[in-house]
């Protein structure tokens, strides 16, 4: 059978062609692109920091004596933060007097007392373990190296009659927690409220932890 | 069709993990425990008596004596600085008619009509008031002979007193408030 030339070239055309089509039909336009986003973890990170205090002036404490100490938080990492303050008073049974020189009863007293300035609310304060223990909020969020004014600048020692407590040394314990501000704090319309309601998540959240804040009994 | 496929998987994925899994909040704490100590008040008399050949009283003997208090520095330093206080009583009146103590008027030490001596300056840890005086004198011719024979047992009775000084802007003040609550 004689086929034409024509005719073979239009039949390797159109196999090539179907070939062609087939190939052609499964390679799609494509395109691709790639976006690295680095994301940054945030942190959380405090000091506590006590300037005024110089511990050479503190070993032959007298009743009534002031003595300078003013603890304060510095935000030292890179995302806002709730920021509080505990401080553990210790209480003991003792004999005090007025400030007259008048004798009192003897009774459970904190040996220590101080004015806390403006800028920190009160959230609680309870007995625990022989210590008077008081827990403050900071009224503004804590921005990254900003520092909280003082909670107080000096605390006063009780008026103890001598010979109870002569050459005890006494600790008043201060801690200081942080957390995000970042969702712990959406349900109330004030700073205090925010931070009350995110100290809730940091209690619950450090439980039975090293940064695990003072629970009333 | 596959990045579709991938991306629901994902998306999935990420609406059944566990809600615990996405609360874990930033936060972080700092503890200081500066510890204070407790001052306490712990003075004491030191005094200067050489041995002296004892000298019959008509002959008008000057025996040296001194006596002053000292606030002792403590290991832990808890001694606090104080104002000080002395009394001097004799055993024996009739004798003490007859003693003089010498050097009482130059000693830096004031008298307070209480029967005490107060010395005014803070007496820091560590440190001693000068003395209160210097010697002992006897006046023969003021002793009775009744008194002579109590001669032998005389004695010069020192009591001293301290109070703190920190809080207080001077020794009166200091000594006001120790005696008030004292008296309470």
């Amino acid at each position: 059978m004689n086929i034409s030339r024509k005719a073979l070239a239009a039949i390797l055309c159109s196999a090539m062609g179907g070939v062609a089509l087939i190939g052609g039909t499964v390679a799609y336009l494509t395109d691709y692109d790639v976006a690295a986003n680095e994301f940054t973890v945030g942190k959380v990170d405090i000091d506590l920091l006590e300037p005024k205090w110089d511990p050479e002036e503190h070993k032959d404490l007298v009743p009534t004596e002031e003595i300078e100490k003013d603890p304060q938080i510095k935000n030292v990492g890179v995302n806002d933060a709730f920021v509080y303050l505990e401080v553990s008073v210790p209480v003991r049974n003792v004999l005090t007097s007025d400030k007259d020189g008048n004798r009192r009863e003897a009774a459970d007293t904190e040996l220590f007392t101080f004015e806390a300035g403006e800028g920190w609310t009160l959230m609680q304060s309870f007995l625990k373990d022989g210590y008077q223990v008081y827990q403050y909020s900071f009224n503004d969020i804590l921005k990254p190296q900003d520092t909280t004014a003082p909670l107080f600048e000096t605390m006063t020692f009780a008026n103890l009659i001598e010979g109870q407590l002569d050459g005890a040394q006494l600790t008043v314990p201060v801690r200081a927690y942080a957390i995000q501000t970042v969702h712990t704090g959406d349900e109330g319309s004030t700073i205090p409220e925010k931070a009350k309601e995110a100290f809730d998540k940091y209690m619950n959240q450090n439980t039975a932890q090293p940064g695990a804040a003072a629970v009333k009994a | 069709m596959e990045k579709k496929l991938l991306f629901l998987l994902l998306f999935a994925a990420a609406a059944l993990m566990p809600v615990n899994a996405l609360y874990g909040y930033l936060s972080d704490y700092a503890e200081v425990k500066n510890p204070a100590t407790v001052g306490y008040q712990e003075t004491t008399i030191t005094e200067e008596f050489p041995p002296v050949t004892p000298v019959l009283p008509e002959e008008d003997p000057t025996y040296p004596k001194t006596a002053w208090i000292s606030n002792p520095a403590a290991a832990n330093n808890a001694n606090c600085d104080a104002y000080v206080r002395m009394r001097i009583s004799f055993s024996h009146s009739d004798i003490a008619q007859a003693v003089t103590l010498e050097g009482l008027s130059s000693s830096g030490w004031i008298w307070g009509d209480d029967g005490y001596y107060y010395y005014p300056e803070i007496l820091r840890e560590g440190e001693n008031t000068p003395p209160l005086f210097q010697a002992v004198h006897v006046s023969g011719d003021q002793l009775t002979e009744a008194a002579e024979k109590y001669l032998a047992d005389f004695r010069l009775v020192l009591y001293e007193e301290s109070v703190q000084a920190k809080g207080f802007s001077s020794y009166r003040e200091a000594w006001d408030f120790f005696l008030r609550r004292r008296a309470a």
